[in-house]
């Protein structure tokens, strides 16, 4: 496996390459980051921009024409997404294909893919400053119906639900698509003039994980990025989550039948070694056997899940869970209960080691996935260490103590307790 | 034991198909630079399998809808310990599913492969049910049920099927009900344990930078022999026409949500594949996105990106499926019915169908990709029971325009059809 990562185009432009090559891989892949403030003001629009340049670009101008052109490439894949990144944005449009060496016909399916996604991201369909309007009507009400659809899945807008409180007053507790207000308000030149902003200012992040990166493809970024003109290009931001003074409890009340329970928890200014944050949340309750699971789960049956996940950049740790209402209460204790033990070394060595164990494998396996190299790569990309490596971050993992786990669960602070229930539970 | 290499010179892939003296079916395709191994253990017995019989058994018997699935959670329990608790030992990730016709063990490991392999083929084939512990988990699979309910597109996909079938078992959530677990006992899971974990009726699938000989060491020393019981398993007569061609229901959705499915009859195990890439091309021509029938309904704001397709085929049952979201549901099923009819009229478009062909193409070689696509693709072909982990490549290549066409005026019956919708609560206050 062959990782290098250099500039894009003129120096000091904000735009980065990571390249991530081995024969091994049978598809070739493309994941291109813009990150950019996180604002009320801008959420919604700049998430308009990703729904405007997914599916089509002046060459192929429609829907039906753009996914004739990527079915012609063997079933290629142009996906946009709008995600957090730390404080910030990210506004991601990424390609797939199938590795040139499987072209029936001697295509040169990589670098077809790389033209689709430049026509997408430099060239889309446009009007006198202004994105079409009929293409923009409906984008804008599919946007809309997308903030709207996140009630559709009852752990997604729990999350989304507790993440307002959790963050609140802080870019990461906006909703990362906006408002449905902000997006209803939308015009086409507004969200073109978006689009604009976000080329020219946006830090980017460029990710290729696959067969080979052919060195035309390169030359291609490069020409294009080099073609626009970029400045004022936006350094991203990352604050630590303030700890509540009192712990916030919301309750909010929906048809549902199973509740949702979201506990946050926070170690602001607490230094903890990244390392050290994975392997308490896999043993706290991130494996089938982690503290969470085995007693919560399975010996007092309180949780259908009951999971520990974390945020490194926002120094926080949630535990999110699906409980029958009458055992709210019991469950929520009973997590307490198991990070004190935690906090107090009352768990076995065993366990600690069983946990690096699972981490190790799980680490060792990253780089056999083309997303999960591009991911665990991009996640890097604002540290001083870009090019950290699974097996490097290995040998920190097993240097891990038990007592720098204990010392992690006694700074965590409960900041919010977030609970959907049913209405009958009222 | 008879071993083969099972070899495809179009897209250059190959794997071993080993049938073992113990009556398993072991494949193994060898991934040399990927770190994770892969493997799947598994049975042909889904929700669908609640009547059968063995050749030691008079009559055919019943059993409680979502036991094959409430089995799956128990067999993770040993006598002694937690299967999890041993996997934790060697760092494998270890995991199950139960579908319509197949229930699978499965794990992920960088290290200690061999380890953790034995504590796969030592569990599956070491049940240990009492009346307490079966008792004990219908806590927990009454909330994964009640999570199911809480899901629109789990309760759309099923309420079409429930208008589609009269008495086919697909019709049931796969956990089955509240009430139907409440039914199952140690005896029941014991009876269907012996009936359908026999090894003549599972398949061994391994992908990874393995080595075969050390795989077939341990097949060798774990495997317990099985005698063919000769299984039998039916699914109850249907009537060919829908059971309720039209149903609602409201749930918290921001917008209505639809399954349009057709009733189709099921197919020959032998015809299983050709029939799913002949339906899915069908339906791709149909109503994909690069058809002009998708733009205009998208166009005129009748559906949104969510819009998809899906072939469901098993073991008795045949559906093609298309749904999403729309604020207008019964129009857009409408307008998908005069398609098809245009389409029965018309002919298919013939320079499309190869660019789809092309497509479909694609997308099956990215299965090659890496340990946990390869072996689970493995597994669904051992599983299958006729071809080979190929044939979904090798019929794209021989699928004819002429074929599709026949396949579309047989099977896609607009005067057979299911629709269910999920209307938002909102509505329902409203009305």
């Amino acid at each position: 496996m062959t990782i290098n990562r250099k500039p894009v185009g003129r120096e000091g432009n904000g735009c980065f390459l990571t390249s991530v090559t081995d024969p091994k891989f049978k598809t070739n892949n493309f994941i291109i980051h813009f990150i950019v403030p996180l604002t009320r003001e801008n959420a919604a629009e700049n998430a308009a921009v990703s729904f405007m340049i997914e599916d089509s670009c002046k060459e192929y101008p429609d829907i039906t024409a753009f996914s004739r052109r990527l079915a012609s490439l063997y079933g290629a894949g142009v996906r946009t997404n709008v995600g957090y990144f730390c404080d910030n944005q990210t506004i991601t449009i990424a390609g797939n294909a199938i590795a040139d060496r499987y072209a029936l016909n001697g295509e040169e399916i990589t670098y077809d893919l790389a033209r689709l996604l430049c026509g997408c991201i430099f060239e889309p369909v446009s009007e006198d400053g202004a994105f079409p309007e009929k293409q923009f009507a409906l984008k804008k009400q599919e946007l809309i119906d997308d903030i709207d659809a996140v009630i559709n899945d009852k752990r997604s807008y729990s999350f989304r639900q507790a993440r307002e409180i959790i963050y609140r007053d802080e870019p990461s507790g906006i909703p990362v698509k906006g408002e449905k207000a902000d997006a209803a308000a939308l015009d086409s030149r507004r969200v073109f003039d978006a689009y604009k902003r976000i080329l020219e200012t946006a830090r980017v992040e460029i990710c290729f994980v696959g067969e080979e990166l052919p060195e035309k493809c390169v030359s291609l970024l490069t020409e294009k990025f080099d073609g626009i003109r970029r400045e004022n290009v936006y350094t991203p931001e990352n604050f630590p989550s303030p700890v509540k003074e009192k712990t916030e409890y919301v309750t909010e009340r929906l048809d549902v039948v199973q509740s949702k329970m979201i506990m946050a928890f926070k170690y602001g200014e607490n230094s903890v070694p990244p390392e050290v944050l994975t392997l308490f949340v896999q043993l706290f309750g991130a494996t089938p056997f982690s503290m969470l699971f085995k007693n919560v789960r399975e010996k007092l049956s309180l949780c259908y899940y009951c999971s520990a996940t974390a945020n490194r950049e926002k120094k926080a740790v949630f535990v999110e869970s699906g409980v029958e209402s009458a055992n709210i209460d019991a469950a929520r204790e009973e997590i307490l209960r198991q990070l004190d033990a935690v906090s107090k070394g009352e768990f076995p060595d065993e366990l600690l080691e069983q946990t690096r164990l699972y981490a190790v494998c799980a680490l060792k396996g990253i780089g056999d996935s083309p997303r999960s190299a591009a991911d665990w790569y991009f996640d890097r990309c604002l540290t001083d260490e870009p090019l950290l490596s699974p097996e490097e971050y290995i040998s920190r993992i097993q240097a891990v103590t038990k007592e720098q786990i204990c010392a992690l669960a006694k700074c965590l602070t409960l900041d919010t307790v977030y609970v959907l229930t049913g209405k009958e539970a009222q | 034991m008879t071993r083969e290499i099972i070899r495809n010179d179009r897209v250059g892939e190959e794997y071993v198909r080993i049938l073992h003296d113990s009556g398993l079916e072991i494949l193994i395709r060898p991934t040399p630079g990927f770190s994770t191994k892969h493997v799947l253990f598994g049975t042909r017995y889904g929700s669908v399998n609640t009547t059968f019989k063995t050749k030691d058994d008079e009559d055919y018997i019943t059993v409680p809808n979502g036991i094959a699935h409430y089995l799956e959670h128990k067999l993770f329990e040993n006598e002694d310990t937690d299967v999890f608790d041993l996997y934790a030992r060697t760092g494998a990730a270890g995991n199950a599913y139960t579908s319509f016709d197949r229930t699978c063990y499965l794990f992920s490991c960088t290290d200690n492969f061999i380890p953790s392999l034995r504590i796969l083929l030592d569990f599956v084939q070491k049940p240990y049910f009492t009346e307490e512990t079966v008792r004990k988990e219908q806590g927990i699979i009454g909330q994964e049920i009640k999570m199911y309910d809480d899901d629109p597109n789990w309760r759309v996909m099923f309420g079409m099927l429930e208008g589609i079938y009269h008495k086919n078992p697909v019709k049931i959530d796969i956990a089955g009900t509240v009430e139907s677990i409440a039914r199952i006992n140690a005896d029941l899971l014991y009876r269907c344990y012996n009936t359908f974990y026999n090894l003549h009726n599972m398949v061994l699938a391994i992908a990874g930078d393995v080595d075969e000989k050390e795989i077939l060491a341990v097949c060798d020393e774990m495997l317990i022999p099985s005698e063919n019981k000769e299984l039998s398993v039916i699914v109850p007569d249907e009537p060919d026409e829908v059971a309720v061609p039209y149903a609602e229901q409201y749930m918290e959705v921001a917008v209505p949500m639809f399954n349009l499915g057709y009733k189709s009859s099921p197919v020959k195990k032998e015809d299983q594949v050709r029939c799913e890439v002949l339906c899915n091309l069908v339906l791709s021509l149909i109503c994909d996105e690069t058809s002009p029938f998708y733009k205009r309904l998208y166009d005129e704001g009748l559906i949104n990106s969510t819009f998809a397709y899906e072939t469901f085929s098993g073991e008795g049952f045949f559906v093609p499926i298309m749904g999403g979201e729309s604020r207008e549901p019964k129009k857009v099923a409408a307008l998908i019915n005069a398609e098809i009819e245009r389409c029965k009229a018309e002919g298919l478009d013939r320079e499309r169908f190869e660019t789809m062909k092309k497509a479909y193409y694609g997308s099956l070689i990215r299965i090659f990709t890496g340990p946990e696509s390869i072996a689970s693709n493995l597994v669904n072909a051992g599983l299958r029971g006729t071809g080979d982990a190929f044939s979904f490549i090798e019929e794209v290549a021989h699928a004819g325009v002429d074929d599709a066409e026949k396949f579309l005026k047989e099977r896609f019956d607009t005067s057979n059809c299911a629709m269910f919708v999920v209307l938002p609560r909102d509505d329902d206050k409203e009305e």
